[in-house]
């Protein structure tokens, strides 16, 4: 009995030490990012390395939005995401309730198509998208457009959509409601959670988002954060002062959202994975 | 009085006729001309010698196809993507690993997922900037650590034999938290069945998971199989960061980037971007083929 009660033990000391020294490895490069953020420059080559700062400076980013325009990237990525998120939103929804409530001609034909666009990778489409938009480049309309609507979004979307009963929608329809009234009021409100999904996918999306930009911009006033983040690494090497405030500038938002609003983010992956 | 209600309704049984495809045209117009078009594009465009400094295009057969077979920048960088294969077994291993401990029913659980998974969501370029630092050969941390443990130090991605290895620990580091949610999941549709079972013969631990567990979550498996071999195909923005000397981590993807945009030999990339296509659809048809993911479809 006793022996029991120790190899129970122990098996749980076990656990609980791999998973702190996993955490340590997963959680090490984010802290070290922010601590080294108020660092100076000449720190990042002590050795043995520190992770405290000498002393808390801000120095770097004040550099960054005085000298780097960081203000102006740090808007462009709002804005885009902003953008991206509400045309998806848009898009998506329509879409999903279109082909969830509707019967009409041609609808197995265009489910097909936009199920066939979440099997065709982005590097099939991204030189023909390129001179699609020759006459678009440099331009906020050129950098949001390819990234507004996901397809399997849709999917998502029409999934939940068809699992509002029909009932409801005819009720309404008897009492007078129109269409966009139905939508508005009865579809919309009844599949939220997947709305969060949806929206936190895409924002996740957006504020990452880099090929696309690094093709359509070159123009400094266009530049997102993480082309702002790729130029700083490939002109300035040994700036590492300034690269570790551009990542945690980057990155924490992300980070908060993400510890905010976890179980969306997990439901995500449950919703688009597989089931058993 | 009559009359108007009958013409009311018929006005309303036209009108839900139009509706719907009101509501899908927005998004069937955007795949079709963001989507569908380019990739249909992409092929003819392949068989040109489509160059963005030139505004004259001829046709020129398959001659693209037959410079790929001779190509030996192809050919090596086709060698690097096969490299980063060993990133599929490894993410998929270290994310069963990471799902079992966590199917412990031990305290804090969720505060350890939610950390886990932390990094899948995290910019790639700007995740990628952090390890700059950690693989800097004389003053990074990886280096530091193996000399404190006594270890011959590595060039890490400035040493074209350690480049590939270099991105592919950045990438698990980046991306097991994925494979452990999906891996996760599977666990936890399986607890029951498994507790009868070995309740049934007394398994031991591990023969308990070598026959049944790991069995059951042969859909995770195969899902995770899959996406994460479709992602190596795709390696591009690690690469495009994280990059090695003499083209040591130059993927297929960074190799057509570069053909495309920077020598702006559209009609060569394109072919390049097409074959890929090709190998990556048919893997994808045999994903959908293979497992029953979306039974409603």
């Amino acid at each position: 009995m006793n022996r029991n009660k120790i190899k129970r033990i122990l098996y749980k000391v076990m656990i609980y030490g791999l998973l702190l020294s996993l955490t340590v490895i997963v959680a090490y490069p984010f802290i070290w990012m922010i601590l080294s953020s108020f660092k100076e420059s000449k720190e990042f080559y002590y050795m043995p390395p520190r992770l405290l700062p000498n002393a808390f400076t801000f120095v770097n980013y004040t550099q960054l939005i005085e000298m780097w325009n960081f203000g102006t990237y740090y808007f462009n990525s709002i804005f885009v995401t902003a953008v991206q998120v509400t045309a998806n939103l848009f898009i998506v929804t329509l879409a999903g309730y279109g082909f969830a409530k509707y019967n009409f001609r041609g609808k197995n034909f265009f489910f097909l198509l936009i199920i066939s666009c979440t099997m065709i990778p982005w590097i099939a489409t991204i030189i023909p998208l390129y001179i699609m938009f020759t006459g678009l480049m440099n331009t906020y309309l050129g950098l949001m457009i390819p990234g507004m609507a996901s397809a399997f979004s849709i999917l998502l979307a029409r999934n939940f959509i068809a699992g509002i009963p029909t009932t409801f929608i005819e009720a309404a329809r008897i009492d007078g409601a129109g269409e966009g009234r139905i939508f508005l009021r009865i579809v919309l409100p009844s599949i939220k959670p997947v709305l969060a999904v949806i929206t936190i996918n895409k924002m996740i999306q957006s504020w990452n988002a880099f090929t696309w930009p690094l093709l359509v911009v070159n123009s400094d006033s266009l530049r997102t954060l993480p082309l702002a983040i790729a130029k700083l690494s490939s002109q300035y090497y040994d700036s590492y002062d300034l690269k570790m405030a551009a990542a945690t500038m980057t990155i924490l938002p992300v980070l908060i959202l993400y510890i905010s609003l976890q179980k969306y983010f997990v439901e995500g992956v449950a919703l688009s994975g597989v089931k058993g | 009085m009559q009359q108007a209600n009958r013409l009311a309704h018929r006005h309303r049984i036209t009108k839900l006729k139009v509706v719907p495809y009101v509501f899908i045209a927005p998004a069937v117009l955007y795949f079709i001309i963001l989507t569908i078009i380019p990739a249909i594009m992409a092929f003819p465009i392949s068989l040109s010698d489509w160059s963005a400094l030139t505004p004259n295009r001829n046709y020129v057969g398959f001659s693209n196809y037959q410079k790929l077979l001779t190509d030996s920048n192809f050919w090596k960088s086709c060698l690097v993507m096969a490299q980063f294969f060993l990133y599929v077994p490894l993410v998929m291993l270290l994310g069963l690993g990471a799902a079992l401990l966590l199917n412990n029913s031990v305290k804090g659980i969720r505060i350890f997922r939610v950390i886990f998974y932390a990094p899948v969501i995290t910019s790639i370029v700007a995740a990628s900037i952090l390890f700059e630092w950690f693989y800097q050969p004389s003053f990074g941390l990886f280096n530091y650590l193996l000399e404190f443990f006594h270890l011959p130090t590595l060039g890490w991605v400035e040493d074209p034999n350690t480049a590939v290895l270099s991105v592919m620990i950045f990438k698990l580091w980046r991306g097991f938290g994925g494979s452990m949610l999906i891996y996760l999941a599977g666990l936890q549709g399986i607890d029951g069945e498994i507790r009868e079972a070995s309740a049934i013969d007394g398994a031991g631990a591990f023969k308990k998971f070598r026959y049944i567990t790991f069995p059951l979550l042969k859909p995770a498996h195969t899902y995770l199989l899959i996406t994460n071999f479709i992602g190596v195909f795709m390696i591009f923005q690690e690469t495009y960061m994280l990059k090695g000397r003499l083209n040591s981590t130059r993927t297929v993807v960074n190799y057509i980037f570069e053909k495309a945009f920077s020598s702006y030999r559209m009609g060569y990339a394109s072919a390049m971007s097409f074959v890929l296509f090709v190998i990556i659809l048919s893997v994808t048809i045999l994903q959908y083929r293979g497992m029953k993911l979306n039974k409603e479809l």
